[in-house]
């Protein structure tokens, strides 16, 4: 686990913007409040001038803001522009990813994170179920079934965990989630290999598998408490057999 | 999946090199031509590989005589920023961002009190100070007191979770202003959140984890409660509210 010299969120910086960074403003709410649609084009350079009552150097410099918010993609040539990208999980995961591979971030950290906040979700998801969530669940579980192997049943199961999280109905929990989501998937196969015995592999899935059906039992039935407690113990006992394989020193690569 | 093209294998190596700490932050990139040569690309080549990385907030670029391309270590601001506006894009309720408060921030305090190191406990105290000092100004406060909840999490010892906490706070401090305008009697509630901080500060210096969680819990159930606070609630995530 990591010290505490992680440095602060910086305080309010009260600094007059830019010609620049208010027409990225402009833009960017346009985009992210949905008026200028995924996958639109912007207006053509001379429009834009026009509009916003800015210089040519003035509007690419507010472009390019953009652009290194991946919210708009410069296409050059003569079928050019710029082109609308609405903000998007995997945009936002794969800039976290890099930020937690970054400060070094052990897998022990990022599973001491999950044990936060899943359990929880796991709760709010019996509380809240629906018969199309209880639909959803169910047809997770079918897919780790399916698995022709331990590796696969990994990747199934750590897909049912995500499952969990996303049909719980909280927005910013299942955006968590996501962003972890590829660091988990990268690390599976190499947690499962360190962690399982070959030969008890094939029976540990299926151990693993039952616990997954109880949760949806849980949840099926509206017992709240029940899954909450339920997922907690069923992730702190892997969460024993992980770190015990691979260590607390192993640190997120997205590399590999 | 397609075969990735030169600009972006290239950007591929130079993204590790930064994620890795190979290149620090705030470092000059070679000369573009140094670059085309060791790659063995084109400049238009080259730049889309620039491109890319830019579109990651990984470098900026800078015309003129002085330019060239810098390096940004990756940052939680950006991700922070980002994140916050894909939540509002979702249509995301307020209550659904403190439903994940709840959720996070006492576990978050029961892990302080149980490993944070010196430094730690000094700066939770240090962000309570600075709660204390605004206490005459509400706005100031407001956001005096978004800042030791976003300290709470980052000094608990989980990136991860400080990760979290860092969206989170990208988000509380854009409606600070708001929540503490539609408060009926700020000055009271001001007073009693300072002492359940205080609380908090005092419980994470005896090491109590388990009483830390559980105040912690208390105090974020109390945040949500009353008819006001409920009101607000339910609207939505507004980045933009200040710069209207």
């Amino acid at each position: 686990m990591s010290d505490a010299a992680l440095p602060a969120m910086s305080r309010t910086v009260v600094a007059m913007p830019t010609a620049a960074q208010l027409v990225a403003d402009a833009i960017r709410r346009s985009i992210v409040t949905g008026e200028l649609a995924d996958g639109a084009s912007l207006p053509p350079e001379p429009v834009l001038i026009e509009c916003y009552g800015v210089s040519r150097p003035t509007l690419r410099e507010a472009l390019r803001i953009l652009q290194s918010e991946s919210l708009i993609t410069i296409r050059r040539g003569s079928r050019g522009g710029a082109r609308v990208n609405a903000p998007r999980v995997d945009t936002v995961a794969r800039q976290a990813g890099f930020l937690l591979q970054h400060q070094q971030t052990s897998l022990a950290d990022v599973y001491e994170a999950r044990l936060v906040v899943e359990p929880p979700a796991a709760g709010l998801l019996a509380e809240r179920r629906t018969a199309a969530v209880v639909r959803e669940l169910r047809a997770a579980l079918v897919e780790e079934q399916a698995a022709a192997d331990p590796v696969a049943f990994a990747h199934a199961s750590a897909r049912f965990h995500e499952r969990v999280v996303d049909l719980a109905g909280n927005h910013t929990l299942a955006l968590f989630t996501g962003i972890l989501a590829e660091i988990i998937d990268t690390h599976t196969e190499t947690v499962m290999v360190a962690a399982h015995d070959p030969t008890t592999r094939a029976r540990d899935s299926h151990a693993a598998h039952r616990s997954h059906e109880r949760l949806a039992e849980l949840v099926a039935a509206g017992d709240a408490d029940g899954a909450r407690a339920h997922w907690q113990a069923h992730m702190e006992a892997i969460g024993r057999v992980i770190l015990k394989a691979t260590g607390s020193g192993r640190v997120v690569d997205l590399f590999r | 999946m397609s075969m990735p093209t030169a600009a972006q294998l290239v950007a591929h190596d130079i993204r590790r090199r930064i994620v890795l700490g190979e290149l620090a932050d705030g470092e000059s990139l070679p000369p573009e031509a140094t670059l085309m040569a060791q790659y063995g690309i084109s400049r238009p080549t080259f730049r889309e590989a620039l491109r890319i990385l830019q579109s990651e907030s990984l470098l900026t670029i800078r015309r003129g005589s002085r330019g060239g391309a810098r390096v940004h270590a990756p940052n939680i601001e950006p991700v922070a920023h980002a994140a916050g506006l894909l939540l509002q894009h979702q249509g995301t309720t307020l209550e659904d961002v403190y439903e994940a408060m709840r959720i996070i921030e006492p576990p978050a305090a029961g892990l302080l009190a149980r490993q944070s190191s010196r430094t730690a406990r000094k700066a939770l105290r240090e962000a309570l100070d600075d709660e204390r000092a605004a206490a005459d100004d509400p706005a100031k406060f407001a956001m005096a007191s978004t800042l030791f909840h976003e300290a709470v999490i980052r000094l608990a010892g989980n990136r991860t979770l400080a990760l979290f906490g860092g969206i989170l706070h990208e988000i509380l401090e854009a409606h600070s202003e708001l929540v503490y305008r539609t408060e009926t009697n700020p000055a009271r509630r001001s007073q009693h959140s300072a002492a359940a901080h205080e609380g908090l500060v005092e419980l994470v210096e005896a090491r109590d984890a388990a009483a830390a969680e559980q105040h912690w819990r208390a105090h974020l159930d109390e945040i949500g409660a009353g008819r006001s606070r409920k009101q607000t609630l339910t609207r939505k995530v507004d980045l933009f509210r200040e710069t209207r």
